[in-house]
C-alpha cells in the first residue's frame, strides 16, 4: 500500500543491531526503503544488515558510536554516498547500564547518561537535517519520560528532554523536515530489563498491568514508525506517540 | 508472535466499520480510506443525500458501502445504526466517531446555555452513547478512533463551550481503553486546521479567506491539512499496525507552536 511505503527513501537507524532498531530497519526494509543499520557492534550491524539483503531488501552496515560527533557526520555521509541521498533518521541508540537511585548516582554516571540518550540525539538530528532535502526525523524516547521511574531516574530525564527537543526542532526544521518521536513502554529488550530490574520471571507479570494485556514487541514500534516517516504521515511534525498497551 | 508483512500491517479486509459524520469533510476521507484498506463502511450522517453519495462513490470506487442516515444525539437511531451494520455486514469491528459541530460562536460569558447543552449533546455525549453501543456490538479486536480537535489542547475564544466537549472526548478516549481493554482499543486524533466547514465556522472564516490561510495560522509545515491526513492517521490506529496501542490522543495538526 503507497501510503505507507517507504520506496524512494534513504534510512538511517541507529541502534539497529537488535531489539527495537533492528525491528524498524527490517520493517522500513520491507516497505521499499534503503536502510543504513548503525551500532556500535559490528558483528550485530553486519548481521542485520545480511539478514535485510537474503530478504531482497537493500541495506549498509556502518559500525557507529553515537555519541562521537566524527563518527556520525561519517554515518550521514555513508548514507548518502551509498544510496546518493538521505531522507529519514531514526534515533534509537541509547541505553542504561545503571541502575541506581538518583541521590547515588555518581556525576561520570549522569554524564555518560546524558551524553548518550540526550546530548547524541542533538547531534544526530543535526547532523542529519544537514544532509537532508526533505524528509523525517524519528526519536525514539521512552514512556520513562513521561512518569517518574525509581532507579532510572537519570534514563527518564534523558528522554523527557528528548521529548522536549523533538517540539523545538519540529519547529525549527519545518517544513522540510519533520520530526517526530515514539515513546515505548514494556518492550522486552535489554535496555529495559536492565532499566527495570527485571529478570525472565517478573518481565512477564508485566503484562498484567497493561490495559491491552501483552507485552510489546519491536514490530510495534516499527509499524509506528513507518507511519511517521511514509507519506501517512505527511501533516504530522512535533509529536511523540507512545506506543505502550494503553499505560 | 509472527512478524506481520507490510500489506497485513494496513490491511483491514474483513473488517466492517462505521463511520459517523461521514457526509462530507473529514468523515468522506475516513470512510474512503478505511474502504480502500478492504473495510466494508457503514456511512452515517444526518443529511440522507450526502451519505448515500458517499457511499456511491465508495462503491463505484470498487468498495463495499451502506447509507444510514443518522443523528447521533439519538440513542434509538445509533442503535439503529449499529444493527444495520450487522445486518449488512454480518459484524462490527471499527467505529469512527466523527460526527460534531459548533454552529455557534459565543464567548462563555455570553453563550445561551441552551447552545452549551446542545453543544455538549452532540460532540461530548454522543461519544459516550456511541461508543457504549458499538462496543456492545463489536467482535473482540473491535477499535474504536474519536475525532476531537486541537482545540482541545489550545485556546480558540468564542470556541470555549466546543473546545470544553473536545477535551472531555480526549479524557473518554483514556477512560474507554482502560475499561474496554484488551478487547476494543480506543484512541483519539486531533486534528488542527484542516478547512472542513466546522473550522471555517468556528474561525469565522470565509472562502476569501482560505489562500494564504497556512500562514495566518503560522503553521510550521505550512499548508492546512486535507481529509485524507486525518484519514491516514485514522487508518493507523485502526489497523494490525497499531495493536499495541490503545488509549493516545494524537495530534494531527501540521505542527504547532
Amino acid at each position: 500500500m503507497s501510503l505507507f511505503a517507504m520506496s524512494g527513501q534513504v534510512a538511517v537507524v541507529t541502534g539497529a543491531g537488535r531489539g527495537i532498531g533492528e525491528g524498524i530497519a527490517t520493517m522500513f526494509a520491507e516497505a521499499g526503503a534503503a536502510v543504513v543499520l548503525a551500532a556500535r557492534r559490528a558483528e550485530e550491524v553486519e548481521r542485520v544488515a545480511a539478514d535485510i539483503r537474503s530478504a531482497g531488501g537493500r541495506a549498509l552496515a556502518v559500525p557507529t558510536d553515537v555519541t562521537d560527533d566524527d563518527a556520525v557526520a561519517a554515518l550521514a555521509d555513508a548514507a548518502v554516498a551509498e544510496f546518493g541521498a538521505l531522507t529519514c533518521w531514526v534515533n534509537n541508540a541509547g541505553g542504561s547500564p545503571v541502575r541506581t537511585p538518583l541521590r547515588e548516582l555518581t556525576r561520570a554516571q549522569w554524564n555518560d547518561t546524558i551524553a548518550l540518550n540526550l546530548t547524541s540525539v542533538w547531534v544526530n538530528c543535526v547532523t542529519a537535517a544537514s544532509r537532508m532535502d526533505t524528509g523525517s526525523i524519528i526519536n525514539i524516547s521512552s514512556r520513562a519520560g513521561f512518569v517518574g521511574v525509581p532507579g532510572s531516574g537519570h534514563y527518564a530525564a534523558s528522554k523527557a528532554a528528548v521529548n522536549s527537543l523533538t517540539q523545538t526542532l519540529s519547529l525549527e526544521l519545518a517544513p522540510k523536515i519533520r520530526v517526530n518521536g515514539i515513546a515505548p513502554g514494556a518492550v522486552p529488550t535489554e535496555i529495559m530489563m536492565t532499566a527495570l530490574g527485571l529478570d525472565d520471571q517478573s518481565v512477564t507479570r508485566l503484562a498484567d498491568n497493561i490495559p491491552l494485556q501483552r507485552l510489546g514487541t519491536p514490530a510495534d514500534i516499527a509499524a509506528a514508525a513507518l507511519y511517521l516517516a511514509s507519506d501517512a504521515g505527511a501533516w504530522v511534525t512535533g509529536q511523540t506517540l507512545i506506543i505502550a498497551g494503553g499505560r | 508472535m509472527s512478524t506481520p508483512t507490510h500489506d497485513e500491517l494496513f490491511s483491514l479486509v474483513g473488517d466492517v466499520a462505521v463511520v459517523t459524520g461521514a457526509g462530507r469533510g473529514i468523515g468522506e476521507g475516513i470512510a474512503h480510506r478505511l474502504a480502500r484498506a478492504g473495510a466494508a463502511v457503514v456511512c452515517a450522517a444526518r443529511r440522507t443525500a450526502e451519505v448515500e453519495q458517499v457511499a456511491a462513490d465508495i462503491r463505484a470506487d470498487g468498495g463495499k458501502a451502506i447509507a444510514v442516515a443518522t443523528d447521533v444525539t439519538d440513542n434509538a437511531a445509533v442503535e439503529a445504526l449499529a444493527e444495520a451494520a450487522l445486518a449488512e455486514f454480518g459484524a462490527l469491528d471499527i467505529w469512527i466517531n466523527n460526527a460534531g459541530g459548533s454552529p455557534v460562536q459565543a464567548p462563555l460569558v455570553n453563550l445561551d446555555p441552551d447552545e452549551w447543552d446542545a453543544t455538549l449533546r452532540l460532540n461530548l455525549t454522543a461519544v459516550w452513547v456511541c461508543t457504549r453501543v458499538a462496543a456492545a456490538r463489536m467482535r473482540d479486536g473491535g477499535r474504536v478512533v474519536n475525532i476531537s480537535s486541537r482545540t482541545a489542547v489550545s485556546t480558540t475564544p468564542g470556541s470555549g463551550h466546543y473546545a470544553a466537549a473536545k477535551a472531555a472526548v480526549n479524557s473518554l478516549t483514556q477512560t474507554f481503553a482502560r475499561e474496554l481493554g484488551p478487547r476494543i482499543r480506543v484512541n483519539c486524533i486531533m486534528p488542527g486546521a484542516v478547512p472542513t466547514e466546522i473550522m471555517m465556522t468556528a474561525l469565522r472564516l470565509g472562502d476569501d479567506d482560505l489562500p494564504n490561510l497556512e500562514r495566518r495560522l503560522r503553521l510550521p509545515m505550512r499548508r492546512l491539512g486535507t481529509p485524507d491526513d486525518l484519514g491516514a492517521a485514522v487508518l493507523y490506529l485502526v489497523a494490525p499496525a497499531s495493536s499495541w496501542v490503545t488509549g493516545q490522543v494524537i495530534a494531527i495538526d501540521g505542527g504547532m507552536a
